[in-house]
């Protein structure tokens, strides 16, 4: 069994602790079986594992039935838990699965029921606790909500005027960056909250329509999607995680950036240095993937 | 549960013919019908008229019946159009209907007289539907687009003229307006918190809006009772067609909220309104479609029963089918012409 290291990726604006870092030297060398996972919209959406360097990619869920979606690894790599959905009476609900990394222990953690859709699991850093956004829940358009890893103890992180998706964990666990309306009804901007609701922070203005986040593994910064509504600069963005002196750090086509839907992705998956770096491609197709620690 | 069912040809001013069909006839599926004719035409007139759309001479139009479900007359002679909800209610006087029709450019409030004349738009800015009536009859609420997207609740002279008043936030869908009988306030569904959907109560002039039903529920209301005390309302608004919609009332102040005509799986009751006497509900229905899939809404019946539940009897069969989104047939119970 290698050591275990988090790396995570998520869309194409996220951090990792080693490898092609976006925040910070010095960068721990890459292991050979560590390993991306990431969903394939090539065809249906798919779960799949790749090397960071793009190589060794494979299949670990392709069940023709299901879209599977946005997986991130368990903090000890040891399994992903993702988004499947499915038909059922005639609508396409979503619920939260978890599936070992070979491919066994496939099961829900979160029920399938025809109203829902959950979305976007992520673990808390000591594996505790999994958050996740949900659509449609009990009469809620949509909200960040957080759970027991074993799908037990549901509850509201925010409130449903709140709204809010795309969860990611602060370091230490004890706050989730998300993506919502909180202080513009207009404009979805970046904001962090407590696991518990309290404490609403908006980071980004009111010039930046924000998409999806991911907090730096050293916990001093957050990357994002943006569009400045004022320059019109689509790209990612990188802000201090006290809201301060957010930069674009890689323009991006119109067309690739996403906006704000849970379902909106890139096409390609690319790996970006900080300071305007070379941007390299490891994959065409993907969508929504996490850096993460396989063992 | 027993109930009756009413058979009509679905042309004009035909004589009655009531049908009963069993329980176990319904429950077995079986189409044998035991009827007994000859009972007078005329015999709903004083108890007011049932307003409804029907695309039953192949496009959507307005008619009116007697609640028992004779008398049924066709009012409108509108283009065809591809939007099927025309969402028709009578005005406090009952000498008139206001619906709202979607043309090319988009959809618009219009009123007619009963008789089919006067046919004449109240809007035209092409985003303005579902209206309700004030009980004088001077007034109109509707649900229009904001500027910045969402639907709001507004309200305008009844002739259409002057300008409206917009009553409730653009953050937030809100659409259906009711007036409350004493005209003080509005009952309107709305997203406003980020729910679904639920009914909210607020003055007439827009202030001190109020959540009514629980977010879970999905509620949306579709009459207030003539005394003011209650409300009838559907559950699961804006829900997969999978997922049934029942009627349920409850006080108007939201307490006391309990099911109306249970029904199966898959099947869905809407648009419950009060008669003017308020004894009795009608609505539309797909209850007894063969149709019906999980994936779909079944063929609309419209029926009537006691407000205390009982008593449930089909008085028009067949009457639309909108397998999408169930948003055609669109009953709704009102008075008869006032001399």
């Amino acid at each position: 069994m290698g050591t275990i290291r988090n790396l995570i990726l998520l869309g194409s604006n996220s951090f990792s602790a080693g490898g092609p870092g976006l925040i910070t030297p010095p960068r721990p060398r890459l292991e050979p079986y560590r390993r991306l996972n990431f969903s394939s919209k090539a065809q249906k959406p798919a779960i799949w594992l790749m090397n960071a360097d793009g190589s060794n990619q494979h299949l670990l869920l392709n069940d023709p039935r299901f879209d599977d979606e946005a997986p991130s690894f368990s903090p000890d790599g040891s399994h992903v838990i993702f988004s499947r959905c499915g038909p059922l009476d005639g609508e396409f609900p979503c619920a939260i699965y978890r599936v070992d990394l070979d491919g066994s222990g496939l099961r829900p953690i979160t029920p399938v029921r025809i109203e829902l859709q959950d979305f976007e699991p992520v673990y808390s850093p000591d594996a505790s606790t999994i958050a996740f956004d949900s659509f449609g829940r009990d009469g809620i358009i949509g909200a960040v909500y957080s759970m027991n890893s074993d799908g037990t103890g549901i509850r509201e992180v925010t409130e449903a005027e709140l709204g809010g998706y795309a969860p990611d964990w602060s370091p230490d666990g004890r706050q989730l960056v998300l993506t919502s309306k909180c202080c513009n009804p207009e404009l979805p901007s970046l904001g962090a909250i407590k696991p518990d609701g309290q404490r609403v922070r908006q980071l980004t203005n009111d010039a930046i329509e924000v998409g999806r986040s991911s907090w730096s593994p050293q916990g001093d910064a957050i990357a994002f999607r943006g569009f400045n509504l004022v320059t019109g600069e689509n790209g990612i963005y990188v802000i201090n995680a006290d809201g301060s002196d957010a930069k674009l750090v890689m323009k991006v086509r119109p067309t690739a950036l996403v906006k704000h839907g849970p379902r909106m992705a890139p096409r390609s998956h690319f790996v970006k240095n900080k300071k305007s770096g070379p941007v390299r491609q490891i994959e065409d197709g993907g969508a929504l993937p996490r850096w993460g620690s396989a063992q | 549960m027993k109930y009756t069912k009413s058979f009509n040809d679905g042309g004009a001013m035909q004589g009655a013919m009531k049908c009963r069909r069993s329980l176990w006839s319904a429950l077995l599926g079986a189409t044998a019908i035991l009827c007994t004719a000859g009972l007078a035409s005329a015999a709903g007139s004083d108890k007011g008229k049932i307003v409804f759309a029907s695309d039953r001479t192949g496009s959507w139009q307005i008619y009116t019946m007697n609640p028992d479900g004779t008398d049924q007359f066709q009012v409108t002679n509108l283009e065809p159009t591809g939007d099927d909800g025309l969402s028709p209610t009578i005005s406090p006087d009952g000498k008139q209907i206001l619906f709202n029709y979607s043309g090319p450019d988009g959809v618009d409030l219009y009123v007619v007289n009963v008789d089919g004349t006067g046919l004449q738009a109240l809007t035209q800015d092409h985003q303005s539907f579902l209206g309700h009536w004030s009980p004088d009859g001077k007034k109109v609420a509707f649900t229009t687009v904001s500027s910045r997207g969402p639907g709001v609740i507004a309200v305008m002279q009844a002739d259409g003229s002057g300008g409206r008043q917009i009553l409730t936030t653009d953050l937030w869908d809100s659409a259906a307006p009711i007036y409350t009988p004493d005209g003080k306030q509005i009952v309107f569904q709305s997203s406003i918190g980020g729910y679904v959907s639920a009914v909210w109560i607020m003055n007439s002039d827009g202030s001190h809006p109020r959540r009514l039903t629980a977010p879970a529920l999905k509620g949306a209301a579709s009459s207030v009772s003539p005394d003011g005390k209650s409300i009838l309302l559907t559950n699961n608004l804006n829900s997969p067609p999978a997922l049934p919609n029942e009627n349920f009332v409850m006080n108007v102040n939201g307490n006391g909220l309990k099911p109306l005509a249970p029904l199966a799986q898959f099947h869905h009751d809407l648009g419950a309104t009060y008669s003017p006497d308020g004894k009795e509900i009608s609505f539309y229905t797909d209850r007894f479609s063969n149709n019906i899939t999980e994936f779909t809404y079944g063929t609309f019946d419209i029926v009537t029963m006691n407000a205390d539940d009982t008593n449930l009897i089909d008085i028009a069969s067949a009457v639309g089918f909108c397998p999408d989104d169930g948003n055609c047939v669109d009953a709704s119970w009102g008075p008869s012409p006032q001399p």
